[in-house]
């Protein structure tokens, strides 16, 4: 079949959607669903800038066919605000300048997002978190810097939720 | 949609699945995490037919970890078998894990989809090779075999594997001693220039069962048998590992490409085989 019809819960939101067979899970949130926050770079998996949370780990959106997330939550940094109170990550990357483009962060956002829930610690998501994003203004140091203020200010090394944060 | 137009079909059984390769898997490419496969779909490198994905095969999910070694069943997750508590049972298998692309790409990669794909500078390739692993294939005309490493891979993303056939599991036999995985690439987590896999045991005061495999040297992982024979027997030491080193160094004639030299491979090859001998002694 080239075309289906697939079920998905997006940021919370229940959607039913028909998929050509080859359609990008990026290209079915940013043309179908409208949600033009989750961008698109290199549409080979090494940028990182189109990262989503799909069942509650971080993925390349660009690598997944929109039929394959059939059945799947999918957050987007659309619905990372709570109710328009920003996350404390997106809180830490505005006040320590931890963008300049901005074309790589909600990507960024969406991977400390689910590195915060599931208490990975503050370490790992410098390193090995970042490292699955490009950033080709701010040279890392300010968003090494606003993971530092974000997990600090959610009570230390340690992630802002427990373990199992849709995990 | 970078992707060429295709006909998907997502089997709920093993036997759905083999049943649409015996039909149509000349023209089909089977998509487990599809981490490598979507790239190429993108790129149009790859401009299958059909696409038949495991993802509701749920008897090809399962993994199983135990002193004898890591039986995996294809669709079993790497994420899920990295955060395992048993995974030091398996020496190296956790470093191998560790390294195969940014914890974004890991946490949908399939331990048979990385397998099949056959990428030679691949971690899980490389360590299967190094531990003398086994591949089980099933077809519907011909049912199941199982394939040894080395004879699976034949070239760059190329192996035995039969169009109708489907790569159901993977052994990874436990080494007896531990194993280091070492690899150099542009950032961390990317795709390895250059990449060993290296193991040792003991046995009386001299080394036994060494193992080492390079990746990222050749179209598929390789053995270095010379420099194995070289340990065998031998005390661990200065002595014994540069003689390993240079016949590793005389051994191989890595390609030339874009990310590297010839030179620079072989160079870089010999020096992490000595690095991780001397990690392991």
């Amino acid at each position: 079949m080239k075309e289906h019809r697939i079920r998905l819960k997006v940021n919370g939101d229940d959607s039913e959607v028909i998929v050509e067979s080859r359609m990008l899970l990026s290209d079915l949130i940013r043309h179908q669903l409208g949600l033009t926050g989750t961008h698109v770079g290199c549409e080979q998996g090494a940028c990182g800038a189109c990262t989503v949370i799909i069942d509650g780990r971080p993925q390349r959106s660009c690598l997944v066919l929109a039929v394959q997330a059939d059945g799947s939550t999918v957050e987007t940094v659309e619905g990372v605000a709570d109710d328009g109170i920003e996350h404390v990550v997106q809180t830490a990357l505005h006040e320590q300048h931890g963008l300049q483009c901005g074309f790589c962060t909600p990507g960024i956002v969406m991977s400390l997002v689910a590195a915060c829930r599931s208490g990975t610690d503050a370490a790992t998501a410098k390193k090995e978190v970042l490292d699955g994003h490009l950033c080709r203004c701010t040279g890392y140091v300010n968003i090494r810097a606003a993971i530092d203020a974000a997990w600090q200010a959610t009570g230390g090394e340690r992630g802002c939720n427990d373990r199992g944060g849709g995990r | 949609m970078k992707p060429q137009s295709f006909d998907y079909v997502a089997p709920e059984t093993l036997d759905g699945a083999l049943d649409l390769l015996a039909r149509v898997g000349d023209d089909a490419a089977i998509i487990a995490g599809g981490q490598s496969l979507v790239p190429i779909l993108n790129l149009r490198l790859a401009r299958p037919e059909w696409i038949i994905d495991l993802r509701h095969v749920t008897e090809l999910t399962g993994f199983d970890i135990s002193e004898k070694g890591l039986r995996a069943g294809a669709m079993a997750n790497a994420l899920n078998v990295e955060e395992h508590p048993d995974i030091h049972l398996v020496p190296g298998l956790h470093e191998a894990l560790c390294q195969i692309a940014h914890p974004q790409i890991r946490s949908r990669t399939t331990i048979g989809g990385s397998v099949a794909h056959a990428d030679p500078t691949a971690e899980l390739p490389a360590l299967l090779v190094a531990l003398g692993g086994d591949i089980v294939l099933q077809s519907m005309a011909r049912g199941e075999r199982t394939v040894s490493a080395d004879e699976f891979f034949t070239g760059p993303m190329m192996t035995v594997r039969e169009p109708d056939e489907l790569l159901t599991s993977v052994l990874f036999p436990a080494h007896p001693g531990p194993v280091a995985v070492l690899e150099v690439a542009k950032r961390p987590n990317d795709r390895a220039i250059v990449g060993v896999v290296v193991g040792y045991a003991m046995v009386d005061g001299v080394i036994s069962s060494p193992s080492i495999t390079l990746f990222g040297v050749a179209g598929r992982p390789v053995r270095m048998a010379s420099a194995e024979a070289a340990l065998r027997g031998a005390i661990p030491g200065t002595d014994s590992f540069l003689t390993a080193v240079e016949l590793v160094r005389d051994e191989i004639d890595p390609r030339a490409d874009t990310q590297a030299s010839r030179e620079y491979r072989r160079q870089v090859a010999a020096a992490l085989v000595g690095r991780a001998l001397v990690s392991l002694s």
